[in-house]
């Protein structure tokens, strides 16, 4: 069995952390947060307390840390994976960051022949927890192969999707555009319904059978019908960096977003108003615009 | 002070340049490329061989290069006019290139004792032709006083906005996010008129003299009424670029800003389709999306 270590035990790292330890692999995890540590340890997982010793004998390691700042840190910093892993290990970036981030890591990483998987995935904590993440990667088709009973461990679907480094995140990027720009328009729709005297939970209901049902709808519409705003797992943190990551893309690119860069500001304004709020925090702002609230 | 310098000749650069000349100041300019010097030389300017170059002979140099990457280099480059600049003389960026640029530059040429200005401008090719550009300068007021000169020459509205360096660079960053928000509602009101079937020059007279009637809407109506887009002195480039920094402004601040943003995405699908063209080429795209054409008789 691979030993495999985790850099950073957030909501998305626990979650790998539960699964890849119930398919019987031997996994260390750090964290800069002692509590982070203590629930690893909680899995029965081995908490150590640098970078270094997450490394030590890993066969692979997950980042899945915050932001593409933070990747380069832990990769290419002082005791980072780089100094740390042996050559023929791998690297596996999960988090979700800018493609051409990603791509910093790649000549450091491969002159020491060590392997990098570009994965970020989509599920949030929940497909975190359950093991059902949606994996977008980018490795060599070898790399691919070796790895895949991690990769397996911690998701459902799993797409190659190609063998260049950054083409996982440019696909995250551009499904992120999407997600973001699905979010508001269901916040809108809602509102939209309500105010005009629909019964929330029936317009809910009628959405959910429609062409448009999504998962994002299904569990968004529903935690809004209950006013449940905080620690439901997607916090607009996350999907206000993600989408940073869409429209630099598009900027990179030379592509035009209308949709994508009104949901943009939506989530700044959610930011600014919401610090701690999850993703559908931000109709509260469109309700009080319209002067109606989505209760179920 | 009498010896000026300028580095960047372009259409901002050229219309400076010549203004101080024709104010009396002795004038070194450099820029990248020989026909521009040629033009400058052939208005009484003097040559100058590099950006550092040009550092060193003049007391006051300004800045008037695309970008914060062109800034940094004709400052701070090996052969950047700090390099040769004396202690005491001052750099005045006049060129747009946000907050944390300018912040750079400040912090790098005060070790060696150099002044600095943030002073971008307003006005386009026409106010920096006639001198009549607006300033927005920050910077301590002993080194404001004595550019005194130098910026009457080239501006008539001079406003100074405010001790710390970064504050010129954003208060332009505001202002582009109005203009480009008023440029997209210019070409969206166009089409619709146009679409609906009014006579466009009625329309231009009704527009030109109700209150939405500014200086942009009478400048850039005509040109569209003419059909030109090319070569009349507000590049896509420039204003693609401004607006993406206030748009970083933005997201610095946690500002929403739904109306600047659609203006943006505006500007990227234009220097996408044209990007060799200024910034009205724009109404091209609103034009072919409801199949109508504004054009004057």
């Amino acid at each position: 069995m691979k030993s495999v270590g985790i850099i950073g035990l957030g909501d998305m790292g626990i979650g790998l952390a539960k699964n890849i330890l119930k398919a019987g692999f031997s996994l260390k995890g750090f964290d800069l947060r002692v509590e982070r540590r203590k629930m690893l340890a909680d899995l029965g997982g081995t908490p150590v307390e640098s970078l270094s010793e997450a490394a030590d004998g890993s066969d692979v390691v997950f980042v899945m840390v915050l932001n593409g700042t933070q990747v380069k840190s832990v990769v290419l910093g002082q005791e980072g994976l780089l100094e740390s892993m042996r050559p023929g290990s791998c690297v596996l970036v999960s988090a979700t960051i800018n493609p051409s981030e990603i791509k910093e890591i790649v000549t450091p990483l491969t002159a020491k022949n060590i392997d990098i998987i570009d994965s970020p995935v989509s599920g949030g904590k929940s497909g975190a927890e359950g093991g059902t993440l949606t994996m977008m990667v980018a490795a060599k088709k070898a790399v691919f192969d070796k790895y895949h009973d991690v990769l397996s461990a911690v998701g459902k679907d799993i797409f190659h999707v190609g063998e260049e480094i950054g083409q996982g995140q440019t696909i995250k990027g551009a499904l992120q555009a999407l997600i973001g720009s699905t979010f508001t328009a269901i916040f809108e729709a809602l509102v939209l319904g309500t105010k005009a005297g629909a019964d929330p939970r029936t317009l809910y209901e009628v959405f959910c059978s429609s062409g448009v049902s999504s998962g994002v709808l299904k569990s968004c519409g529903a935690l809004i019908l209950d006013r449940k705003f905080e620690n439901t797992g997607s916090h607009i943190g996350t999907m206000y960096k993600d989408l940073g990551i869409s429209m630099n893309m598009a900027k990179e690119n030379g592509c035009a977003m209308f949709t994508t860069a009104a949901a943009y500001e939506l989530f700044r304004s959610g930011m600014s108003l919401f610090p701690d709020g999850d993703n559908w925090s931000i109709i509260k702002l469109l309700e009080q615009i319209a002067g109606t609230e989505v209760k179920g | 002070m009498n010896s000026i310098g300028i580095i960047g000749l372009g259409d901002m650069g050229m219309g400076m340049a010549v203004n101080l000349l024709d104010n009396g100041f002795a004038v070194t300019g450099f820029d990248l490329n020989k026909e521009r010097l040629d033009h400058f030389i052939a208005k009484g300017g003097i040559a100058g061989k590099s950006s550092q170059n040009v550092g060193k002979i003049s007391e006051i140099v300004f800045i008037m290069v695309l970008n914060a990457e062109q800034a940094k280099l004709a400052v701070l480059g090996d052969n950047g006019a700090a390099s040769a600049m004396k202690s005491g003389g001052i750099i005045i960026i006049t060129a747009t290139i946000g907050r944390s640029a300018v912040l750079e530059i400040a912090a790098e040429i005060s070790q060696k004792g150099i002044k600095i200005i943030d002073s971008p401008v307003s006005g386009g090719r026409g106010g920096a032709e006639a001198g009549t550009l607006t300033l927005m300068a920050s910077g301590d007021d002993e080194t404001f006083s004595k550019c005194a000169g130098v910026l009457n020459a080239v501006a008539k509205n001079i406003n100074y906005v405010g001790k710390e360096i970064g504050q010129g660079q954003t208060v332009k960053h505001v202002l582009s996010a109005l203009t480009g928000s008023c440029y997209v509602g210019i070409f969206e009101a166009l089409v619709l008129g146009a679409k609906a079937g009014v006579d466009i020059d009625a329309l231009y007279n009704v527009i030109s003299t109700s209150s939405a009637g500014n200086f942009i809407f009478r400048d850039s109506a005509k040109l569209i009424m003419e059909r030109k887009f090319k070569g009349t002195g507000s590049h896509i480039g420039t204003m693609h670029k401004d607006l993406s920094l206030s748009m970083q402004l933005a997201r610095d601040c946690g500002v929403a800003m739904p109306m600047t943003s659609v203006a943006m995405e505006l500007f990227q699908a234009g220097i996408t389709s044209f990007p060799d063209e200024d910034n009205w080429s724009i109404i091209k795209i609103l034009e072919q999306m409801s199949g109508t054409m504004v054009k004057g008789k």
